[in-house]
C-alpha cells in the first residue's frame, strides 16, 4: 500500500448463494482510493458497484459473502493497516469504523431517517456514539455541521422532524450526519439519483466544497457520467461485477478505449447533437441475467469488437496502457499504448 | 454559507416556544382516548381500585387479619342516616348487632338491634398496621364508636371481608402489573431478536411459542405452580406465580414485535443506523421499538385482564398463592361449596372486584387501540 493510499481493495470476490448454488456478483474488483481523491465507480444497474461499496463497511445483505480478497484501510494518523475483510461482521472493530472513519450516504433520501426522531437527533447520534462529548456539545456540534452543508436556521432546523424537510434538505442532512465525525472515506451510492436536476447540481457542489475544506476521499457511485464528470478524478467502469476500464476521468472521457466505456459514453444524451435531430446510440442487447452469466469477457455477446473463438475462452486480463488507465480487453485497439506526446511529435 | 452569528437557544423553553403548533403523537392520542365513553369509565373505575389499593392500610376499619369472635359469618352491615323511627341523622351509623343462638340449629346467629346506633366516626384508632412498610400507625379512615363496622360482611374466623378485599386488590394488580412487566420485557427481547435477526433465531423462537401456545394453559399453570415448593414463604410464592404467568404471557407481545421489526429492519433508516455505527440492541431499542411502541401499550393492557384471571383462577384453585396471603383468588378460594354459598352470599364480593377490573383493562385497552391506531375516526 503507497503512503497516500487511504482505502485499497484488492481482488474481492462476492457471491450470492441462494439454494446451495453460488453466483458470482463482483468478480476480482481492485482499487485504489488516495487521500482526498474522489474515485467514481461507474456502471449499470446490478453490476455490482453498490455491493462493492456495501462490502467496504461489511453492510451486505446475508445472503451475499464475501469469499476471498481484502479491503485495506488506513485510519487517519496512524500507520497500521486494517483488512477490514478480517474483521467480524457485528464486532466492536467494524463499528468503530462505520460512521467515524468511513461514512456513507445513499439513495434514498426520503427513507434514511426515521419519522419518529427529530433531525437533530438523528444527525448527533453518530457525533455522541463516536466521540465522548456532552448533549449540549453534541448539539453544538451537529448545528455547525447542518449549517455547514447550507441548512438554514440549523438550530431550528436541529427540532425538526424528517417530514418537515424536502428531499435536498434531507440529503443535506445525510451528508451532515456522514460527515460529522470527519470521516478520512466518504462512500456516495448514488446520492443525487433520486433528486432532481437543481438540487442535484447543489448537492455535487457542496460535496465538492466540503472535500476542499475537510479533505476526505470519496467513493462516489453513479451511473449518471455527467455527474462523474463534474466531481471525480478517477474513475472505473463496471460491468457485471468486474472493472473494464479505470483511469483518471479526462484520459477516459478523452480516450475510451474498453468496447463498453465508448458504447456508454456515446449514449450519454447531449444538447448539441439533439438539435442535429441525431438519435442517441443504445448499446446492443441487455445486461444478462446474473444466473445465466456469459463465459470469458462477460461483454462479448454485446460487444463490437467481439473475435470469436477468443472473447468467450477466457477473462481478459487488465492491461496497462499509460501509467493510470487500464482495460480489460482482447481488442488490440483497445489495449494498444497510449500515444504520449512526444511520439505524436515524432 | 456559515453565518458566523448564530445564536444558538440553550433552554428546553426557548425551543419549545417554536413549536407551540405542534400536538405530540402522545397528544393525539390522549384527545382521541378521551372521547371513547367506556374507556374514560374504565380509567375511572381503575383509579378507584388503584386508590383503594394503594391506601388499603388506611381505609379498611381493621386489620385483615383481626378476628372478631362476635360477628362470624356476619352479612354486611349498611351504613343509615335513616333510623328506625325515620328520624335522620347527620351523623351516620350502623345498627348494633347482638349474638345470640338459634333455637333450632344452635347456629351463634347475630341480630340487628335497631334500638342501639353505632355512629361512625373518622380516623378511629384500630389494629395496627405498617403504613406502605414505612411506618407503624393505627389511624383508620373510619370505624365504628361503640362496636365494629363490617361493610362486606365478614367470613367463617370473623375476619372483615371489606378489608381483606382492600389488601387482596393491592395484591392482585401488583401481581398483575408485576407479571405485565415481565411479560413486556420477555415478549419486546424475544420478538425484537426474532424479527430483526431473522434466520435460525427466528425460527427457534418462533417454534418455542407455538409449543407454549400449543400447552393448554390451565394445567400448564397448574404443573408449574404444582412444581413450587410447599415450604416456601408466601412470598417467594408470589414472586415465583408473577414469573410463571410472565413465562406463559409473553409470547403474544413476542409475535407482534417481531412482526413489526420484520418490515423495519428493511428501512434505509436502519441501514443508515447501522452505518453510523450503532450496536443492533440499540438499534432495536433506540430506533425501531419506538415507532411501535403506541401498539405495545396497548397489548399489554390487553394482556392485563389475562394474568388478572390466571391468577385468580391459580388461587381459586388453591395452587396460587395462599393465605394467610390475601389476593382475588385466594378470598374466592373460600367460596369454593355450595353452603357457604348459601349461607354467606358476600364472601363472593371480592368476584365483583375481579369482573370490574377485567372489565376496565379491556375497555382501556379497547379505547387505547382505537386512540393509537391513526387512521381510526
Amino acid at each position: 500500500m503507497n503512503d497516500d493510499t487511504i482505502l485499497e481493495v484488492k481482488d474481492l470476490h462476492i457471491k450470492l448463494k441462494s439454494d446451495g448454488v453460488e453466483f458470482p456478483i463482483v468478480e476480482g474488483v481492485s482499487f485504489e482510493l488516495k487521500a482526498g481523491k474522489v474515485l467514481a465507480l461507474v456502471g449499470e444497474s446490478g453490476c455490482g458497484k453498490s455491493v462493492t461499496s456495501a462490502s467496504i463497511l461489511r453492510l451486505l445483505p446475508r445472503e451475499l459473502d464475501i469469499t476471498s480478497g481484502q479491503i485495506q484501510f488506513r485510519p487517519p494518523g496512524s500507520d497500521k493497516v486494517v483488512n477490514i475483510v478480517d474483521l467480524p461482521k457485528e464486532g466492536k472493530g467494524i463499528r468503530h469504523v462505520r460512521g467515524n472513519q468511513i461514512a456513507m450516504i445513499f439513495q434514498e433520501p426520503m427513507s434514511s431517517f426515521s419519522p419518529l426522531h427529530t433531525i437533530g437527533n438523528q444527525v448527533s447520534e453518530v457525533v455522541r456514539l463516536h466521540l465522548k462529548v456532552s448533549k449540549k456539545e453534541a448539539r453544538a456540534r451537529t448545528v455547525k455541521m447542518l449549517d455547514k452543508v447550507g441548512i438554514s436556521d440549523p438550530d431550528r432546523a436541529f427540532d425538526q422532524y424528517p417530514y418537515e424537510f424536502s428531499g435536498g434538505m434531507r440529503q443535506r442532512a445525510m451528508i451532515a450526519k456522514a460527515l460529522s465525525c470527519n470521516p478520512s472515506v466518504l462512500i456516495a451510492d448514488e446520492p443525487t439519483t433520486a433528486l432532481d436536476v437543481t438540487i442535484q447540481a447543489q448537492v455535487l457542489d457542496l460535496m465538492r466544497e466540503l472535500r476542499r475544506e475537510m479533505g476526505m476521499a470519496i467513493v462516489f457511485i453513479t451511473h449518471d457520467l455527467g455527474v462523474v464528470a463534474q466531481i471525480a478524478d478517477d474513475v472505473a467502469i463496471m460491468y457485471m461485477g468486474r472493472i473494464v476500464e479505470q483511469g483518471p476521468v479526462r484520459e477516459i472521457f478523452a480516450n475510451p478505449r474498453h468496447p463498453y466505456t465508448v458504447n456508454l459514453l456515446r449514449a450519454v444524451p447531449r444538447l448539441g447533437n439533439l438539435r442535429d435531430r441525431q438519435k442517441l446510440t443504445p448499446i446492443q442487447g441487455s445486461v444478462p441475467s446474473l444466473f445465466d452469466r456469459p463465459t470469458g469477457c462477460t461483454f462479448h455477446p454485446r460487444c463490437s469488437a467481439y473475435i470469436k473463438g477468443t472473447c468467450e475462452a477466457s477473462v481478459p486480463p487488465m492491461v496497462n496502457i499509460s501509467e493510470h488507465h487500464s482495460v480489460r480487453c482482447f481488442s488490440p485497439e483497445a489495449t494498444a499504448p497510449v500515444a504520449t506526446a512526444s511520439e505524436v511529435a515524432t | 454559507m456559515t453565518s458566523p452569528d448564530t445564536t444558538i437557544p440553550t433552554t428546553k423553553e426557548q425551543r419549545n416556544k417554536r413549536r407551540p403548533e405542534m400536538a405530540s403523537q402522545w397528544q393525539l392520542m390522549w384527545w382521541k382516548f378521551k372521547k371513547h365513553y367506556l374507556a374514560m369509565v374504565g380509567v375511572i373505575a381503575l383509579s378507584v381500585l388503584v386508590f383503594l389499593a394503594v391506601f388499603a392500610g388506611i381505609i379498611s376499619p381493621d386489620v385483615p387479619k383481626a378476628r372478631n369472635n362476635a360477628y362470624l359469618s356476619g352479612p354486611p352491615m349498611g351504613i343509615h342516616f335513616l333510623d328506625a323511627q325515620g328520624d335522620f341523622h347527620l351523623r351516620p351509623f350502623v345498627y348494633a348487632r347482638t349474638t345470640k343462638r338459634d333455637p333450632v340449629t344452635l347456629r351463634k346467629i347475630a341480630v340487628v338491634d335497631t334500638d342501639t346506633h353505632w355512629p361512625i366516626e373518622f380516623f378511629v384508632r384500630g389494629g395496627s398496621y405498617k403504613f406502605w412498610g414505612l411506618f407503624k400507625t393505627d389511624i383508620h379512615l373510619f370505624g365504628a364508636s361503640g362496636g365494629f363496622i363490617h361493610l362486606f360482611g365478614t367470613d367463617s374466623l370473623g375476619r372483615d371481608v371489606f378489608a381483606r378485599t382492600l389488601y387482596a386488590t393491592r395484591v392482585s394488580l401488583s401481581i398483575g402489573l408485576v407479571g405485565v412487566t415481565l411479560a413486556f420485557v420477555i415478549g419486546a427481547m424475544m420478538g425484537g431478536i426474532a424479527g430483526y435477526f431473522g434466520g435460525v433465531a427466528d425460527n427457534v423462537i418462533m417454534r418455542l411459542i407455538e409449543f407454549i401456545r400449543s400447552i393448554p394453559t390451565l394445567p400448564l399453570w397448574l404443573a408449574l405452580s404444582a412444581a413450587l415448593p410447599r415450604d416456601w414463604s408466601s412470598f417467594q410464592v408470589y414472586l415465583a406465580i408473577t414469573l410463571i404467568l410472565a413465562l406463559v404471557g409473553w409470547t403474544h407481545l413476542a409475535r407482534t414485535v417481531r412482526s413489526k421489526l420484520l418490515a423495519l429492519r428493511e428501512e434505509d433508516f436502519t441501514l443508515a443506523a447501522k452505518l453510523s455505527g450503532c450496536s443492533n440492541s440499540r438499534i432495536i431499542l433506540r430506533h425501531l421499538l419506538p415507532s411501535f411502541m403506541s401498539y405495545m401499550i396497548v397489548d399489554v393492557t390487553i394482556a392485563f385482564p389475562e394474568i388478572l384471571l390466571a391468577e385468580t383462577s391459580l388461587s381459586f384453585l388453591g395452587l396460587g398463592l395462599r393465605e394467610p396471603v390475601e389476593s382475588w383468588g385466594v378470598l374466592l378460594f373460600a367460596a369454593q361449596n355450595v353452603r357457604t354459598l348459601a349461607h354467606t352470599p358476600w364472601l363472593l364480593i371480592p368476584g365483583l372486584f375481579v369482573v370490574i377490573a377485567v372489565l376496565a383493562f379491556n375497555f382501556i385497552g379497547d379505547g387505547a387501540r382505537d386512540a393509537a391506531d391513526p387512521y381510526s375516526k
